[in-house]
């Protein structure tokens, strides 16, 4: 990330914004998607937080934390999102197999495949805001702990302790889906 | 669901990966975002103690970053919503307070709040400390001590608290009816921080005198409010913190109450459960019976009469209430065993205190509350003064 850019766009420069965002909005849709499960929820969170980053973008001192500091916003934006709706609330999905068998290859048929990525899905929506987005922060998006950390804003421990219980969140309910 | 399916890290990620692949590709216009996002943020740093200023003592002391106010709504007046003073003085104290006013506004509170600058706080407090006596905001930034600016404390002549580029016309002291009591006649020094500020129509030397409430606890991600899932699971809190909370404030039926041989002096459960849910909530069932929330702070009996806006009865015979969403400023202190009982304090609990209702446009012309000026007399080291 250019901290020129992020200085300009600070300054009030809209142009030198386009720049800064226009190469992240694909990810931000992806992980809002991911955390949200639902299109227009997703959408909705990029937007509000593009007009946060805007918004609050003159007080980020170090132009280096931007990709935390931004997604920060993004997940904060996911979590505002999902309670409003409810967090128990389970979704039905639309798969259709051949969708589902590309995206998670397995020795097993394409039937078990879907089978397997329904439930898979299902029991995520089942988990709360907070091991959502943990979880996709490190299995979706790659990050590291430290990472991770960077963008909770909490220490790395806490980070790995927080992965942990929201994997071991995610085995509890899939194994209410069996 | 297949019995086989073991759940690995590969698993969930071609899981999260098939499930981002389904986001939409919107494209978003940056214009449009720019123009929707409303004002911008202030900068960090941009001032210092001694560079001059245009308006009246605005920026002399100037390590105030950003300094902030939480005050309810986007401080627009809502044509025709009546607004409760938060926090007056007279509706602080649980036993000795009357209820809020009602406010016709019920929405969700949190996507209206904002954080303004000192500056902005000054305006407010300047143009509505008469007519919104009592109300509540939210502050983060800097107090400073000003000797020279001489009011009086406990009759005696004092120096006084500044809040830092917030402008003139108006000095800062403990609330005194609850939170951390008085300071000394010297304040609270330098402190910087984000506070609970209580507009009141005292005077004093011409100057407004604006209640100090305490430190706000703000939550982790940097919001000002916190969630009521948020402020349970969180880091533990000293005792005397004060927290917004985002939440909807809802009561059980009415039920029998026994005698406490304790003789608390607040009493919990009797003759109703209160508590602050984080989603709607409402304890009474269709069939009669009522529940408590899974997740909730539990309060004081009476709360809901005392802090719900426009409470009102819900339910089989009205014996329920309808929930109500708020912002809540909560307290966490020990509620005490009484005068008269023989216990050991009960652990700190969250009560409310406070709650925050949307207030005006503080920017809006003031005519009849005029701004004042520092007398040249009382001007404070690098304050520019008429």
């Amino acid at each position: 990330m250019d901290p020129a850019l992020i200085r300009r766009a600070q300054t009030g420069d809209v142009d030198a914004f386009t720049a800064l965002v226009a190469g992240r909005v694909e990810a931000m849709q992806r992980m809002a998607m991911a955390i949200l499960g639902h299109e227009a929820d997703a959408r909705d969170a990029v937007a509000d937080s593009l007009a946060a980053i805007w918004r609050e973008l003159p007080r980020l001192r170090d132009p280096l934390a931007f990709d935390a500091w931004s997604t920060r916003i993004l997940v904060h934006a996911c979590r505002r999102r999902l309670r409003g709706r409810g967090r128990a609330r389970v979704r039905e999905l639309t798969l259709d197999a051949a969708d589902a068998g590309r995206a998670m290859p397995t020795a097993a048929g394409p039937a078990d495949v879907v089978a397997d990525r329904i439930g898979l899905e299902r029991a995520f929506d089942r988990l709360d805001a907070d091991e959502r987005t943990i979880l996709v922060l490190h299995h979706l998006d790659g990050r590291g702990l430290d990472e991770v950390a960077a963008v909770l804003g909490i220490p790395a421990g806490t980070a790995k302790s927080r992965l942990f219980a929201a994997r071991k969140a995610l085995e509890r309910a899939l194994e209410r889906e069996r | 669901m297949t019995d086989r399916m073991e759940l690995t890290d590969a698993a969930i990620r071609s899981m999260l990966t098939a499930r981002a692949d389904r986001a939409a590709r919107d494209r978003f216009d940056p214009a449009a975002i720019v123009a929707a996002a409303g004002p911008r943020a202030r900068r960090f740093g941009a001032c210092s103690p001694l560079v001059g200023r245009v308006s009246i003592a605005a920026g002399g002391i100037a390590a105030v970053l950003i300094v902030a106010v939480l005050i309810g709504g986007s401080l627009l007046e809502e044509p025709g919503a009546s607004h409760a003073p938060i926090g007056s003085g007279s509706a602080i104290s649980p036993s000795e307070s009357t209820p809020p006013t009602a406010s016709a506004s019920l929405g969700p509170p949190t996507e209206s709040f904002r954080i303004l600058s000192a500056a902005e706080a000054g305006d407010l407090i300047r143009s509505r400390s008469a007519a919104r006596a009592g109300s509540l905001f939210v502050v983060n930034g800097q107090l400073v001590a000003a000797e020279t600016v001489v009011t009086h404390c406990a009759s005696e002549p004092c120096g006084s608290t500044l809040l830092a580029d917030a402008g003139a016309g108006f000095v800062i002291r403990p609330v005194g009816d609850f939170g951390p009591g008085p300071w000394s006649a010297s304040g609270p020094g330098h402190l910087s921080g984000t506070f609970v500020l209580r507009l009141s129509a005292a005077v004093d030397n011409d100057l407004r005198i604006v209640d100090f409430v305490g430190v706000l606890t703000t939550p982790p991600n940097g919001g000002p409010a916190w969630f009521v899932q948020d402020l349970l699971e969180g880091a533990a809190h000293n005792e005397g913190a004060y927290a917004a909370v985002d939440a909807w404030l809802v009561r059980d039926p009415f039920h029998p109450c026994g005698s406490d041989p304790r003789n608390p002096v607040v009493v919990y459960g009797c003759p109703t459960d209160d508590y602050l849910t984080e989603d709607k909530f409402q304890p009474l069932q269709s069939d009669g019976s009522s529940i408590g929330p899974a997740a909730s702070i539990y309060l004081s009996s009476g709360s809901y009469d005392r802090w719900a806006q426009n409470p009102a009865p819900a339910g089989l015979s009205g014996r329920g209430v309808e929930p109500r969403r708020a912002i809540y400023l909560l307290w966490l202190v020990s509620d005490g065993c009484g005068p008269n009982a023989d216990c050991a304090p009960p652990p700190p609990r969250w009560r409310i205190v406070g709650r925050f209702d949307p207030l005006p446009d503080p920017v809006e012309p003031a005519a009849t509350e005029p701004v004042e000026a520092f007398p040249a007399a009382s001007c404070p080291p690098g304050y520019a003064c008429m």
